[in-house]
């Protein structure tokens, strides 16, 4: 349904061009699509509100990260002193906490999807274009990983290997590859049987040029969408860390360690739980919907 | 039928073998002993040492598992080393609280998932589809954690709807209703995630079938509108359904570890992370292992349905 009415928006517009038709390639299209999908667009703006704030966030509040305040423990939020998140239970700045752990719940969020994305786009092209035995052998490793409940993987090096804000992103990133390898190799397998690649090999492209103009864009497509899903998945699985007491330590901080701190006195201090929560909340349902987003964007016939 | 089974069962030894072998080296690769990790920094390292020898650690790492390996297939995981009793009676202990919780969100995520999906796709574009469809993804983007404990303070602390932590009550009795009103609040926090997912996968495979020849034929043949969906659009729309419950067993038992904590309840997530903290090679080897098995199997059913469900499957094998 959507393509038709995509389809007569598009006739539409080349009727207003007036006479100036231009072929639109279909990334123009995509672009068209998204900015029309009004909740992915707002996504954008809140996320990257979210992300400046984050930097400039604790830079705005009087208070520094580690600053005890002994006459504000337990502060509610308000405007006056400028406490505008409240304080926690040592008395230390709630806006400054909250700010700084989401540069952290973010970066996290983004760097281990980078790792993800490396090994898995290396990994599942490698495996679809080889094809054949080694192909066999290399998704069979796979398959072992995916029996595997990746929390338990990531706990298990988290824990022998010390519990350090870099090895939470390469733990994260190294295990939650296997779904990114998955679908590029499909992608590229299916993609290397298309007429269109046969026609271009027929028409004598040379491979460089197919795996440019065929291959890559056609994989590209649902990788982008994968990633923008994957971002949140890690943030979350943070968060999980961080509450299990096995995430980003003292003193840094993130929206999971905040949580969890929270947690312990949600009866008495309500917002040390309810603003980082909050703020995790709103950021994943950003990333959820400008994936969805993208993927009726790039992939009209998926709705 | 027997003969794939038979097949499919021998093919998840290499893959237990590749995860034991995994989880061995990893732990093995510890940094500071688990003999030091039991005895404490106080220790004298002949004591150390005595304790290294008793516990078998003083060989080499492929002896070591080729031995752990014998003791397994005959049903011995070894010994807890923090606990000190056998692994295997740990583990099933805590399993089957893993499991109800787990089997139970499973169930309610297959049921309300797919009920979703399949009204919001009946409906595309409606004023259910867009209410479903929000639902799920704020559903998808609130952490299992932060609903559990939003749902302690509401139903049980404030309400009193639900007790606020373990799996059965200290006084009275051990009947299902008691089960029932302390697995709620857990089995629903864990379901939230895996029935958003289920939901978006449905609707798009419902609307996927709905634009293929057969069901224009069916319509054609006037077909009811209701039998149409039943019959004709739901098995088909039900494969990628069906085949993402293999993957949502694996994310339901990961999501089981944090819920388990949260609301107190006697399973593996709370003694894996102990496991692993103190170095308890054994324990955390003991449930790795169970855990895959579990998964495996469980995979291995989805497949089977699978193939209950798509005729084309069948004739492949």
């Amino acid at each position: 349904m959507v393509w038709f009415k995509a389809q007569r928006d598009a006739q539409q517009d080349l009727m207003n061009a007036a006479g100036a038709l231009r072929g639109r390639s279909p990334w123009q299209d995509a672009i068209t699509r998204f900015t029309r999908n009004r909740a992915a667009m707002a996504s954008v703006v809140v996320l990257f509100a979210i992300a400046v704030m984050s930097v400039v966030g604790p830079k705005m509040s009087p208070y520094a990260m580690d600053e005890l305040a002994w006459d504000a423990i337990g502060a509610p939020p308000s405007l006056d002193g400028q406490r505008w998140f409240g304080t926690d239970d040592t008395g230390r700045d709630m806006w400054v906490l909250t700010w700084s752990g989401a540069q952290v719940s973010l970066a996290i969020g983004v760097l281990t999807t980078v790792v993800a994305l490396a090994i898995g786009v290396i990994y599942g092209a490698t495996a679809g274009y080889l094809g054949g035995r080694t192909d066999m052998f290399m998704m069979r490793f796979v398959d072992v990983l995916y029996a595997l409940p990746l929390l338990f993987f990531i706990v298990i090096l988290v824990t022998v290997f010390g519990r350090n804000i870099y090895l939470v992103f390469l733990a994260i990133g190294c295990v939650e590859w296997l779904t990114m390898a998955r679908i590029v190799r499909g992608q590229t397998l299916s993609m290397k049987r298309k007429e269109f690649v046969e026609a271009a090999v027929a028409g004598g492209s040379s491979g460089g040029a197919i795996v440019r103009r065929h291959i890559i864009p056609n994989v590209v497509g649902p990788v982008i969408v994968y990633v923008t899903l994957l971002v949140p998945t890690n943030i979350l699985v943070e968060s999980y860390l961080s509450f299990l007491g096995l995430g980003v330590q003292e003193p840094l901080t993130s929206w999971g360690a905040l949580i969890s701190r929270g947690a312990n006195s949600v009866q008495t201090t309500p917002w040390l739980l309810l603003i980082p929560a909050s703020f995790l909340a709103v950021t994943l349902f950003c990333f959820n919907f400008i994936g969805d987003g993208l993927r009726d964007a790039l992939d009209p016939k998926d709705r | 039928m027997a003969g794939y089974i038979l097949k499919r069962l021998i093919s998840a030894i290499p893959v237990l073998l590749g995860i034991s072998v995994i989880v061995f080296v990893i732990m093995a690769m510890i940094p500071g002993d688990p003999a030091t990790a039991i005895l404490g920094s106080y220790a004298t390292p002949e004591n150390v040492a005595k304790l290294n020898r008793d516990l078998g650690l003083d060989k080499p790492m492929v002896e070591r598992y080729f031995i752990w390996l014998g003791n397994m297939l005959t049903g011995d995981f070894g010994r807890s080393f923090s606990l000190n009793r056998p692994v295997l009676d740990e583990v099933l202990d805590r399993f089957n609280a893993t499991l109800v919780l787990a089997g139970t969100s499973f169930v309610l995520c297959a049921i309300f998932g797919v009920a979703a999906g399949v009204v919001s796709a009946a409906r595309q574009y409606g004023l259910a589809d867009k209410a479903i469809t929000f639902a799920v993804l704020i559903g998808i983007s609130i952490p299992s954690f932060f609903l559990g404990m939003m749902m302690i303070l509401i139903f049980s602390v404030n309400l009193k709807w639900f007790p606020v932590s373990g799996m059965w009550p200290i006084y009275g009795a051990r009947d299902i209703g008691a089960l029932v009103s302390h697995l709620t609040l857990p089995a629903i926090s864990l379901a939230v995630v895996a029935t958003g997912v289920v939901a978006r996968l449905s609707r798009s495979a419902m609307l996927e079938v709905l634009r293929q020849d057969f069901i224009r034929t069916a319509r054609a043949k006037g077909m009811p509108g209701k039998s149409v969906v039943v019959s004709h659009m739901l098995p088909a729309a039900l494969l990628p359904v069906v085949s993402y419950l293999g993957p949502a067993v694996a994310n339901i038992v990961t999501g089981a570890v944090v819920v388990e904590t949260i609301f107190q309840l006697p399973g593996m997530g709370r003694f894996f992370v102990q496991g692993a903290l103190n170095r308890d090679y054994p324990t955390v080897l003991g449930i790795v292992v169970v855990f895959a098995l579990a998964v495996i199997l469980m995979n291995l059913i989805v497949d089977l349905l699978y193939g209950l469900l798509d005729p084309r499957v069948k004739a492949g094998r």
